[in-house]
């Protein structure tokens, strides 16, 4: 048995100690044992301290390896906006498929938005020739539309968990229709196809699965 | 519920989806000790056989654009051998998991639920019948064993909140709208306070914060404290309070004790939850309950007076568990979950706004307990079952009782690695005469590699 002459209580456990206070344990009788714990004592999973510790020494190692290679050369072939937004754009795409691992399709529905927007952003910052709208988002929706078929067939992953994702990405499909319209686009094939692709889709979605698409709505929209 | 069905959560879950956090992830446990170790596919099969008779539990928490809200999941639980340390995460975003989850290790049977599936006494019901089935089917060769489990009366997916606290009558949307406004707007005359208070805290004053080294991979300290029952209620019949008031007021003496005095006042209060059946009669299994606070403020230089601890939150409880001032309370919390504009906010910043409502209301709590009262098993079972108490995970400290088989268990949970208050607690039990036995987890490298 273990006493804490301090506490004046009996400990369960191997401690050496006595976990309140901290003075030394008296063991008596069956020394050894003890009675046990009836905690599990599994190692630690990280260390907070330790983690804190690291973030901020490579933190401040990358700010002066910056301001170093700064000093020397001055970014003569592109400006440091880009590096910056790189990095920006890894890191997001990281965070996204990382929360999203569970729902393949949800994954591709939002990294398909938020390339949409970054590739916007970029043409807009290179004084807009509108490379973005006449290929990266129509060629990108296409692809998407193809991946999240691809990506359901081979991941074992319910209708009504991916069907409105589906839906999302045939609507980002359809908004070259737009750029078509409007007349904003210099070369309409990718648009066009882009269009006339998810349309078939969207339609054919809601034929087949009328009644899911009902339902699913009718559950995430009640208010 | 079938396949494919939903519900809307309770009242109450919303605001445990918007505080969890890693440090709090919202779980409980309960923990029941057996007389021998674990068969573990006797425990499934009792596992299998309770669970088809709470519907409840069937369910899995999914996203909206306005609401959480459950749905009906098909596969079958499993129960796990315990390799994870207590209350860590159960609810995760996109995962279609269960909101509960069965444990085992060596004689140790352990349920631990997500707070926003139910509350301490629906997943109690839960706990007796699964280790009713397991000793039924464990002990099946030994006469009586278990005995014939009595049918539950139960409810198992009403929403109490709503049978009691919703108002039906309303006539106009108008009305809807305005109402709960307009009443805060009244309460806030009454008090002659023009700034609207939007937390239910019962004090203006500061409360005292405790503050700490957070634990290295965010598991709790626990601290299970173990005590003869009738000695313990000798001493709150001295003071002729309950034993949850006895408690509550030594915790409060023992906070003051192990922390600084930094101010000539310092005000400590603690949150207690109530289970609503006992005052609106119901036999949910889904969440039911509420909470209140009391407090009591020390003087610098003043003499301590227990007594006094006990009577001055003896009283304040009692006032607030008036069954009108509950009532008034839990509409008015109703009345702003259905006000037509809080429903058609989307949930992320539905979520946002409960966030600094609980930031805020986590200004006026010190520390927290939390009782469940009286276990009791049938005899037969009794021979079985050595042991059972329970613990939450927490934002600060706070401690929760159960009494079993003539054994008060009071489990402290902490964030923070410090276990000065728990250790004054502990000093104040045993100089009033009581024989504790303390069991402990380790939480930081050097507890864990022994030294």
């Amino acid at each position: 048995m273990r006493t804490c002459p301090r506490c004046e209580t009996t400990v369960k456990g191997t401690w050496t100690v006595c976990p309140l206070c901290q003075t030394t344990l008296k063991i008596e009788g069956e020394a050894e044992k003890g009675e046990p714990s009836s905690f599990i004592s599994p190692p630690l999973k990280f260390n907070r301290q330790k983690a804190v510790q690291v973030f901020f020494r490579i933190s401040l190692g990358l700010v002066l390896l910056y301001l170093v290679i700064q000093y020397f050369w001055t970014f003569e072939y592109f400006g440091l906006e880009y590096v910056l937004l790189g990095l920006l754009i890894t890191w997001t795409m990281i965070v996204i498929l990382v929360r999203k691992r569970q729902n393949i399709a949800k994954a591709i529905a939002y990294i398909l938005c938020f390339i949409s927007i970054v590739s916007v952003y970029f043409d807009y910052l290179n004084g807009w020739t509108g490379w973005s709208i006449t290929f990266v988002i129509p060629i990108l929706s296409i692809s998407s539309l193809i991946a999240v078929y691809i990506s359901i067939r081979v991941v074992d992953l319910k209708i009504e968990d991916y069907i409105l994702y589906l839906q999302l990405v045939v609507l980002v499909g359809l908004i070259p229709l737009l750029f078509l319209l409007m007349d904003w686009v210099e070369h309409p094939l990718p648009s066009i196809f882009s269009v006339a692709f998810s349309l078939v889709l969207f339609v054919g979605v809601l034929l087949r699965y009328r009644t899911m698409v009902i339902r699913e709505l009718q559950k995430r929209m009640h208010i | 519920m079938e396949y494919g069905k939903w519900m809307r959560l309770d009242n109450a879950s919303n605001i445990f989806l918007a505080a969890r956090n890693d440090i709090d992830t919202k779980v409980f446990r309960m923990t029941a000790e057996m007389s021998d170790s674990i068969e573990p596919t006797i425990l499934q099969d009792a596992l299998n056989h309770t669970y088809d008779e709470y519907p409840l539990f069937h369910s899995v928490l999914r996203r909206g654009f306005f609401w959480y809200y459950l749905e009906r999941n098909d596969v079958n639980p499993r129960v796990q051998e315990e390799i994870e340390s207590p209350v860590s995460p159960i609810y995760k975003t996109d995962e279609r998991n269960f909101l509960f989850r069965v444990l085992y290790k060596e004689n140790r049977i352990h349920l631990e639920v997500f707070h926003a599936l139910t509350d301490g006494t629906g997943a109690l019901w839960f706990f007796e019948d699964l280790i009713t089935d397991y000793v039924r089917l464990r002990y099946a060769k030994q006469q009586n064993a278990g005995g014939e489990k009595a049918k539950r009366e139960k409810e198992d997916i009403e929403d109490s909140f709503n049978r009691y606290f919703k108002e039906k009558k309303k006539t106009t949307r108008f009305d809807r709208f305005i109402q709960p406004l307009s009443e805060l707007y009244k309460e806030q005359r009454a008090n002659g306070s023009f700034v609207p208070k939007i937390t239910d805290a019962p004090t203006d004053k500061k409360v005292y914060q405790i503050k700490g080294t957070v634990n290295p991979d965010h598991r709790p300290r626990i601290i299970l404290l173990s005590m003869d029952v009738k000695k313990a209620l000798e001493l709150a019949r001295n003071e002729k309070v309950s034993l949850t008031i006895y408690m509550t007021a030594l915790y409060i003496l023992s906070v003051y004790q192990a922390r600084e005095k930094e101010e000539d006042e310092t005000t400590i209060s603690v949150s207690i939850p109530i289970n609503l059946r006992q005052f609106f009669p119901s036999v949910t299994v889904r969440n039911f309950f509420s909470t209140t606070s009391v407090d009591y403020t020390f003087k610098e230089g003043k003499a301590i007076d227990f007594n006094a601890i006990c009577r001055k939150i003896d009283d304040q409880f009692k006032a607030q568990l008036e069954k009108e001032s509950l009532e008034n309370r839990l509409k008015r919390h109703i009345e702003f979950e259905f006000h037509p504009a809080a429903r058609v906010i989307l949930r992320p910043i539905k979520d946002f706004f409960l966030k600094v409502v609980n930031k805020l209301n986590n200004r006026k709590v010190t520390v927290a307990m939390s009782n469940l009262g009286r276990v009791h098993l049938p005899d037969e079972m009794a021979e079985y079952v050595d042991n059972l108490y329970f613990y939450t995970s927490v934002i600060r400290p706070q401690f929760c009782m159960v009494s079993y088989n003539q054994i008060l268990n009071i489990c402290f949970t902490s964030p923070f690695t410090e276990t000065d208050i728990f250790q004054k607690f502990v000093e104040n039990l045993t100089a009033a005469g009581l024989e504790v036995t303390v069991d402990a987890n380790q939480v930081t490298n050097e507890e864990l590699s022994g030294k």
